[in-house]
């Protein structure tokens, strides 16, 4: 699963610790998915969809596309 | 502020890695006491190593951000079961009656209930990928401890020396900290 969960941040010029914090997990966490080496479960997707305003489709996206 | 990529930086060992350190090692130590016969050798080697870990290892920035009052539960669980591992030896050494010894024996089967229960909601405590590093990490405990314990039983049926029970935990915890940082690198 791709992301692009970096964009969004560096859009809003948070660090990964001040999104981390947001979402209440840890800075590894942002950094692991960030680079697709960790899929988030489903409710930490929604958190992030409504921390951006943005559906869960718009943030992440198979591979393949 | 760095907003692109925020590597995990290193910084100075703080007292809570050492003393965390300590106590593994002072655990570790009580092992290797067990199963070397002599207790001070084996609380030094314990001591040197949880030294060594706490200066090298915990010297990077921890990404697993233990609560504090996970933290204190699994410590004062740490500390009884030391008491309980070295009040037990004590007052089974004591006593000449075999229903005594059993008793003081199984003295630290309480406080190591509790330990347990201490990392277990500590782990419970994490966010959901750390919790699947250590998840990971307990699997890889487990598959190791299974190979080692099975492999060295059978060579023990073709002569090879036994040693103490004592050591399935120790070799159970050198796996998960194996594991856990070998996956910790992986996500990382």
């Amino acid at each position: 699963m791709n992301n692009k969960l970096r964009v969004l941040r560096a859009e809003r010029k948070w660090s990964q610790a001040e999104l981390a914090e947001r979402l209440d997990v840890s800075r590894q966490t942002i950094n692991a998915i960030e680079t697709d080496k960790y899929d988030p479960s489903l409710p930490l997707a929604f958190k992030m969809a409504n921390l951006f305003n943005l559906s869960i489709e718009e943030i992440f996206f198979p591979k393949d596309i | 502020m760095d907003y692109q990529n925020d590597k995990l930086e290193k910084k100075k060992p703080n007292r809570r890695s050492i003393i965390l350190g300590l106590l593994i090692g002072l655990i570790a130590g009580i092992g290797f006491g067990f199963a070397l016969d002599s207790l001070p050798i084996g609380i030094a080697l314990g001591l040197s190593i949880g030294a060594a870990l706490s200066t090298n290892k915990l010297r990077q920035k921890p990404p697993m951000k233990i609560a504090r009052n996970d933290m204190i539960r699994i410590l004062i669980g740490l500390a009884l079961y030391m008491i309980g591992i070295l009040g037990g030896i004590t007052w089974s050494d004591a006593v000449s009656d075999r229903s005594m010894q059993i008793i003081a024996a199984s003295l630290p089967i309480l406080p190591g209930i509790f330990f347990v229960y201490a990392v277990g909601k500590a782990i419970s405590n994490l966010d959901e990928m750390q919790r699947r590093i250590q998840t990971e990490a307990l699997a890889i405990a487990f598959a190791g401890t299974f190979l080692v314990t099975q492999s060295y039983g059978l060579l023990g049926e073709v002569g090879i020396p036994q040693v103490s029970w004592v050591f399935v935990p120790l070799v159970m915890v050198f796996f998960w900290m194996v594991g856990k940082l070998w996956l910790m690198r992986k996500y990382q």
